[in-house]
């Protein structure tokens, strides 16, 4: 059943937890910086719209690198690179970046 | 002669005996039901009233004056109706107007017998089983003689059509062959029917036989049982010839039948084809496990057809059903009631053999989301389609049609969302309540996820037999999320963007591609002001669970954002 499951997708639980720190860690780096977020958000859709796997993944680990040395931002390092490495097809992909985007737009914003 | 009592007049479980008791409610109620009936209160219910102050005796007179009073009538009228006249040649011959003539001998004949029937019927009860069987011949006797008195002046004349074939014999000289009037195709085996037995004076033996049924179970000399319940007693039994398994089951005998079911059960198969309505050239029963429902239904089903066939009008017998079903849903309440229910159809007997049997079930989960009130009123409506009939004119299909015959809605949801951002839709056809296009989409999804679950797990899982049972408040649940997404879209996108968004996402939709759909709705909602932020993470939360990590029926979460932009800003969106 275990393996069934990683080769017909991500199991929901998985992406449950990726979006839950996505939006603890996106709320920790985008603090008060709500236009700043919008943009992040809106150059992402476009990369994954022309399945640009390449860019999305710079610029998201570009991002999470400023501030990596918080706890939040650690563990979301840590999921990513998991969920990576088990469910890489170009299906799997949409669907992981899909969720970030997610859990970056449910991000509280601490500024207003 | 039984010791047990038959007090209770109630279903068995058992479809075929039940469809007996059904046929026998319905002979009582033909023939007796004038003279019961005097409050016009339900004919079922006076019955129930009724039967257990009844002894055994007398319900055995009452059945078989009722059952030889109804066949005969019918024969006798099935008679009257043949071309008896030979249409074509009489005409020639003795310029006689046959078709009017044959209309005024049945007039005058179905008077005689109305007559008849309300000076004598009121008195069975009172009436020994002899007096009974006398006055059975009497009214045969009776019969007769009104219609020899209406064919004999024509004797001469139809006896001259008919010299050229010895063989065939008129109207007239039949009487004078025959003993009762009676004839069934449905029970063409029984002895007491056979031509053989059932000849001109022998009338006495006839009904010696038809006792020896009723009380003795005697149905013929057999080398297996005398009491053999095989095809003599209904076509849609095997014979006992063509019963091959006798090494592992016996042939079914009525003793047998007793023992298992309590009841005289050779009352219920005479009234077997009773239980039927003719429509079209079919006969149909409609069947629950519930005598009272049963039995409104089946009377309702009647009334409506008859309407229709007033009317001319076209309906399916599936629709005229299921509009019988509906309205008598609300007053017997009860699930099993529409659980295990089903329609039975045949359409004739040709040489003893039942053609086009159909058995039609309405399966478990259906039958408890229709008992549902409010699934019910916003699952039982049209929407119009994308299909044109031959007079340009759009055709309509019946949501809840499309549900009992367990096809999916969500095509006609999308087609409908599509024509009604189209233009080329009239105004009456574009006013469908969103609350029956969710409730539709929110039944689909969860009828999807429930078979998943079934291929998933095994079929012959107990959780297979529990599934159906939680299925309306899923149903609800899912609902009232889908509400609260569509409700929440209405306040994020502007009402002179609608077009504009409607048309891209349904596409999405169409073409099945989930991540185009997330990506256009999530790029409309970052570009947005933030006055409805709460709003929009409660839609991102819903496009998260329902459409994102959602494989199986994704669709159906996201048609109802779809519905919202479009119903968007309408007052009369209910």
């Amino acid at each position: 059943m275990e393996g069934e499951e990683i080769i017909y997708g991500i199991r929901i639980k998985d992406l449950d937890s990726l979006r839950y720190h996505s939006e603890v860690a996106f709320g920790k780096l985008f603090e008060g910086r709500e236009k700043a977020k919008q943009r992040l958000i809106y150059d992402f859709l476009n990369y994954i719209k022309t399945n640009d796997r390449g860019s999305f993944l710079n610029q998201l680990l570009k991002i999470l690198n400023a501030k990596a040395d918080d706890k939040d931002v650690n563990n979301l390092e840590k999921i990513i690179s998991r969920l990576y490495v088990e469910y890489d097809t170009p299906e799997n992909f949409k669907k992981i970046a899909y969720t970030i985007i997610m859990g970056i737009m449910a991000a509280k914003m601490g500024g207003d | 002669m039984k010791q047990h009592s038959e007090a209770n007049l109630e279903f068995t479980g058992n479809w075929f005996i039940d469809a007996g008791i059904l046929g026998f409610v319905n002979l009582m109620e033909e023939v007796y039901g004038d003279t019961w009936n005097n409050a016009n209160g339900v004919f079922l219910n006076i019955l129930l009233n009724k039967f257990p102050s009844l002894s055994k005796n007398q319900i055995n007179n009452l059945f078989t004056c009722a059952f030889w009073y109804k066949t005969i009538k019918d024969t006798v009228l099935r008679w009257v109706r043949k071309d008896n006249f030979k249409k074509k040649i009489i005409k020639n011959l003795a310029k006689i107007d046959s078709e009017n003539l044959t209309k005024d001998i049945e007039k005058n004949i179905s008077k005689k017998i109305a007559e008849w029937h309300c000076n004598k019927i009121s008195t069975v009860v009172t009436k020994s089983t002899q007096e009974v069987y006398s006055l059975i011949i009497e009214f045969n006797r009776f019969l007769k003689e009104i219609m020899r008195e209406s064919y004999l002046p024509y004797e001469k004349g139809l006896r001259k059509i008919y010299a050229s074939n010895s063989n065939k014999k008129t109207i007239v000289e039949n009487l004078d062959n025959v003993g009762f009037i009676a004839y069934d195709s449905f029970f063409t085996n029984l002895s007491f029917f056979n031509p053989s037995t059932n000849k001109y004076g022998k009338e006495g033996e006839v009904l010696k036989r038809f006792d020896a049924f009723l009380n003795n179970y005697f149905v013929r000399n057999d080398s297996f049982a005398p009491d053999l319940f095989d095809k003599s007693l209904s076509p849609f039994v095997y014979s006992v010839s063509h019963f091959n398994n006798q090494l592992y089951g016996k042939p079914q005998t009525l003793k047998n039948i007793e023992r298992i079911f309590g009841i005289n059960p050779v009352g219920y198969i005479l009234s077997f084809p009773l239980a039927f309505v003719w429509i079209r050239g079919k006969y149909y029963m409609f069947y629950s496990p519930y005598l009272e429902f049963t039995y409104a239904v089946n009377k309702k089903l009647k009334f409506l057809i008859e309407g229709s066939q007033k009317n001319n009008e076209k309906k399916s017998i599936f629709e005229i059903t299921w509009s019988a079903i509906i309205d008598k849903v609300n007053e017997y309440k009860a699930i099993s009631s529409l659980e295990n229910m089903y329609i039975v159809e045949y359409s004739g007997i040709t040489n003893q053999q039942i053609q086009n049997v159909e058995y039609i079930g309405i399966s478990k989960p259906q039958a408890s989301l229709i008992i549902d009130d409010y699934i019910r009123d916003h699952l039982n409506k049209s929407i119009p389609t994308l299909k044109k009939d031959a007079n340009k004119r759009t055709t309509w299909i019946w949501l809840l049609e499309e549900f009992v015959k367990s096809r999916s809605l969500m095509p006609h949801i999308i087609n409908y969302i599509h024509g009604k951002i189209s233009d080329d839709w009239k105004e009456n056809e574009k006013n469908v309540g969103k609350y029956t296009l969710i409730t539709s989409l929110a039944i689909d999804a969860e009828i999807k996820k429930m078979k998943s679950k079934v291929y998933e797990e095994s079929v012959f899982d107990t959780t297979y037999f529990f599934t159906y049972k939680n299925v309306v408040s899923n149903v609800k649940t899912t609902i009232s999320t889908m509400y609260s997404s569509q409700k929440t879209v209405q306040n994020i996108v502007k009402k002179y963007n609608k077009t504009k968004v409607t048309s891209p996402l349904l596409g999405y939709i169409k073409g099945r591609n989930k991540y185009g759909f997330v990506n256009l709705l999530l790029k409309y909602m970052i570009g947005r002001d933030c006055q409805y932020n709460e709003g929009k993470s409660l839609l991102v939360n819903y496009l998260f669970n329902n459409v994102l990590s959602n494989d199986l029926c994704w669709e159906n979460y996201a048609l109802p954002i779809v519905i919202g932009i479009t119903y968007g800003g309408e007052k009369n969106g209910g």
